[in-house]
């Protein structure tokens, strides 16, 4: 106990000596400790500390230890009770990972990344405000997540009309895919007008509208009910009700985004469909809108809503009407599980006088127009695209679609609706016209299904290889390409970045996890885009990988 | 309802007791205004909530499991001279000959203080009883951690635990916390009483308002293409409503209305 040794003598003696003699110790202290450079843990400086494998400095270590001292932005939500009671705001916070995924997804980026800070990869990197509508159950949620793409399972994403086309026809695969619900929840927090904060999970994207759907998994909202909507005229005004920043006076402090729900006059300018019985969009027009009011809430001047605004274009704004927005709602619900779009392949326009010329043009005769514009029921197909169920059916352009199994076919919307009913992966019976045939035609069809195109193209993974070879995403893994440089600030010597990975996969289930860089795989070197990447299909696969800059091997394991 | 006498009154609600009476006025506001009625049963539930809540203590040989496991990961370093527990607070003074007589002063100061400093007298009181007699054999190497690295101001995360006062403590007095520092002179093993410990900071929002932390700079990558030419993208932290972030948005006029 030298410690207390010196304790007692310190006390004991005056403080001249004390000092003389503390001096003296800690010099020759100092002299026998310090010649060597003070150890990993105690210095700063990057330079100084450990040297990764490769003999580079680790300046992740520093750049991440920079990034962690800067406290974070704060998003305040400032509560209105002026605010339509059914608008909650949403904000969606995505790591970087995810925003990769999303630039690989939905902007299509299947290109090497050349840079980025790697702290970015596993922090926050984006926070998405947007509105959604509460309905007036309680507890679903409907909104437009602009980067919902990232956030679904990407065995979700079915063959776009390409692929469909490497397919053999009539492949099961090719036809149907199984839903799974998102892998990981997403960060998402729902805020309602009085500024109570609610906890939601995400339940899945309705691929025909665009939609995402959550669900209150705590307390329930309070019950709003809505009057039914009355007919939507021409020129009857209209409020939009979207998030958007402000600046409330005397609050104004660095860091801080507050974050308000706006609120936008606009009329109804047209009505997408005077045809139909069903009001599946409408166009409203404003003085002025920003691309901020695209998910917006619009609500008439009861408070009732009339939908989401799904598309700006100038002043004016499309909205998909609230009763399309319950019936993706359940469908979504249903499954507990995002919903693709059937995709039967055909592109069409319905059959009415405006038709005429493309009629002609597809081997009507003139002469058999009055007879279908007698009714103006029916889709005329204008192109039906090759590889996709519709030309697997033998269906061609000129058909005219009148009847899906009962029901006829009113509009387009009415088309969109019936099939999305019936869903993707199922069989439905179309009643045909034909341009030479003397009687309809009966064909059968299995629709396939898609997320493209809504609003935005969603990029899939490729799944069409050769015989005997399998992409990653056989596998279950979904990457983006590095450059060395990247991989070797993540500990890599090159490869792949792992962005997803398909639950219950062989990946998932051997170990391989998002955030992983995929060195090599069977031995074979992981340096070009994934989508190119091939595997000769096999039981075993040795993937060696980096996690945490440490080097791994994984043994994924596939099951026939 | 006005904003005013919301905002007012939820002041109030907020700075009130628990239980406690609100004003006539509040009082009134309340019984008419849907939304401050259900903010204060909100708040009070609340309230009642952290009221029923256990006091979080650490077990009661928290601090000698603390001190064991330092001395377990110093074990390592065979060399460990006279005074290697408070002699030196960071490398650069380590190195400068002329901040040693103000360190000679703090360790005096030091010595001082341990004895008067009263929130820290259960930590002595705990060394004491672990700390041989004056007659006792001399001491190896994990007794001289145990008697010098761990310092008299540290505060454990045992007194810590929600303890502001404590806390302030440490930053207060500084000179304390220099004595603290143990010399790590190769192990990588960090000491656990250098600093406070990293404190969970409440904030709680003004009325009506939900904060949540968000990025504060933008997602900036580049990629490159096959044939080496890169292009830049930005992605901002902040984005409201459907925000082209990517350039591929159809325009409303071509939708997938006629697409099936």
């Amino acid at each position: 106990m030298r410690f207390s040794k010196m304790k007692t003598n310190l006390k004991a003696k005056n403080g001249f000596v004390i000092g003389v003699a503390a001096l003296m110790t800690l010099s020759a202290g100092a002299s026998a400790q310090t010649p060597a450079p003070a150890p990993a843990a105690s210095v700063q400086t990057p330079r100084a500390s450990t040297v990764s494998p490769q003999g580079e400095p680790e300046k992740i270590h520093a750049r991440s230890s920079r990034r962690a001292s800067t406290p974070p932005a704060r998003v305040t939500v400032i509560a209105d009770p002026a605010v339509a009671p059914q608008v909650v705001t949403i904000v969606h916070r995505l790591s970087g990972i995810k925003m990769l995924r999303f630039l690989l997804r939905q902007g299509g980026e299947r290109d090497t990344l050349y840079t980025i800070d790697p702290t970015a990869i596993t922090s926050d990197a984006h926070a998405s405000i947007i509105a959604g509508w509460a309905l007036d159950d309680g507890r679903t949620i409907a909104a437009r997540l602009p980067q919902a793409a990232a956030e679904i399972a990407f065995q979700e994403f079915a063959f776009s009309p390409a692929e469909l086309a490497a397919q053999s026809p009539g492949s099961p695969m090719a036809i149907r895919r199984p839903m799974m619900p998102p892998r990981s929840q997403p960060d998402l927090t729902v805020i309602t007008r009085d500024g109570k904060r609610v906890s939601a999970r995400y339940v899945g994207l309705d691929g025909l509208t665009g939609l995402s759907v959550l669900q209150v998994t705590g307390t329930a909202l309070p019950l709003i009910a809505e009057a039914g909507i009355r007919k939507i005229v021409e020129g009857q005004r209209v409020q939009l009700f979207a998030p958007e920043r402000t600046t409330p006076a005397g609050e104004e402090a660095p860091g801080v985004i507050y974050v308000r729900v706006g609120e936008t006059d606009a009329k109804v300018a047209n009505l997408a469909s005077v045809n139909s019985e069903k009001q599946d969009r409408l166009v409203v027009r404003a003085a002025r809108l920003s691309p901020g009011v695209i998910g917006g809430v619009a609500c008439d001047e009861a408070g009732n809503t009339l939908g989401i605004v799904e598309a700006i274009e100038g002043n004016d704004a499309r909205i998909v009407s609230a009763e399309t927005i319950r019936a993706a709602a359940r469908r979504v619900i249903e499954r507990q599980a995002s919903v693709p779009r059937p995709l039967l392949g055909v592109r069409g326009e319905p059959v009415d006088p405006q038709s005429r010329a493309a009629l002609l043009a597809n081997g009507w005769r003139e002469d058999q127009l009055p007879e279908l514009f007698e009714k103006q029921i029916g889709i005329l197909l204008t192109s039906v695209l090759p590889g996709t169920p519709a030309a697997a059916a033998k269906l061609r352009a000129g058909d005219v679609i009148v009847r899906v199994n009962q029901d006829e076919v009113k509009s387009a919307e009415e088309f969109s609706t019936l099939l999305c009913d019936i869903g993707s992966g199922e069989q439905v019976q179309f009643l045909i016209k034909r341009p030479g045939a003397t009687a309809p035609l009966r064909v059968e069809v299995k629709l396939a299904g898609s997320f493209e195109p809504f609003e935005y193209r969603f990029e899939m993974p490729a799944f069409a290889f050769p015989r005997g070879w399998q992409g990653l995403e056989g596998l279950g893994i979904e990457t983006v390409a590095l450059t060395a440089k990247v991989a070797s600030q993540l500990g890599a010597q090159g490869g792949l970045l792992v962005v997803a990975i398909q639950r219950d996969s062989a990946a998932a289930k051997s170990g391989v996890r998002e955030g992983d860089v995929i060195e090599s795989i069977d031995g074979r070197l992981a340096r070009v885009g994934a989508r190119a990447f091939m595997l000769a299909r096999q039981k075993k696969h040795v993937v060696s990988l980096v996690r945490d800059r440490e080097k791994k091997q994984v043994v994924v394991e596939t099951v026939e | 309802m006005n904003r005013k006498e919301c905002r007012l009154t939820r002041q109030e609600i907020d700075q009130s007791e628990l239980n406690g009476r609100l004003s006539n006025q509040a009082l009134a506001h309340v019984a008419g205004c849907s939304a401050c009625r259900d903010f204060r049963s909100e708040r009070t539930q609340l309230r009642e909530l952290v009221g029923s809540l256990e006091p979080v203590t650490a077990p009661a040989n928290f601090e000698m499991r603390l001190r064991a496991r330092i001395t377990a990961e110093q074990q390592g370093n065979a060399r460990q001279p006279f005074f290697a527990g408070f002699a030196l607070s960071t490398p650069a003074m380590a190195g400068a000959a002329l901040l040693l007589a103000s360190l000679a002063s703090a360790v005096w100061f030091v010595e001082q203080r341990r004895n008067l400093s009263t929130p820290i007298a259960s930590t002595t009181k705990v060394k004491e009883t672990q700390s041989p007699g004056p007659n006792a054999v001399p001491a190896g190497p994990e007794d001289k951690l145990l008697a010098g690295s761990v310092p008299a101001g540290t505060v454990t995360p045992a007194d810590n635990g929600g303890n502001q006062g404590s806390r302030s403590l440490i930053s207060s007095n500084p000179k304390v916390n220099q004595t603290s520092v143990v010399r790590n002179t190769g192990s990588k093993s960090r000491d656990f009483g250098v600093g406070p410990a990293p404190s969970i900071r409440h904030s709680f929002d003004s009325v009506g308002q939900v904060s949540l932390a968000a990025p504060d700079k933008p997602l900036v990558l580049s990629i490159q293409d096959d044939h080496g030419a890169t292009r830049r993208i930005s992605l901002p932290p902040v984005s409201f409503g459907s925000q082209r972030l990517v350039d591929n948005r159809f325009p409303v006029t071509q939708t997938s209305a006629r697409i099936w």
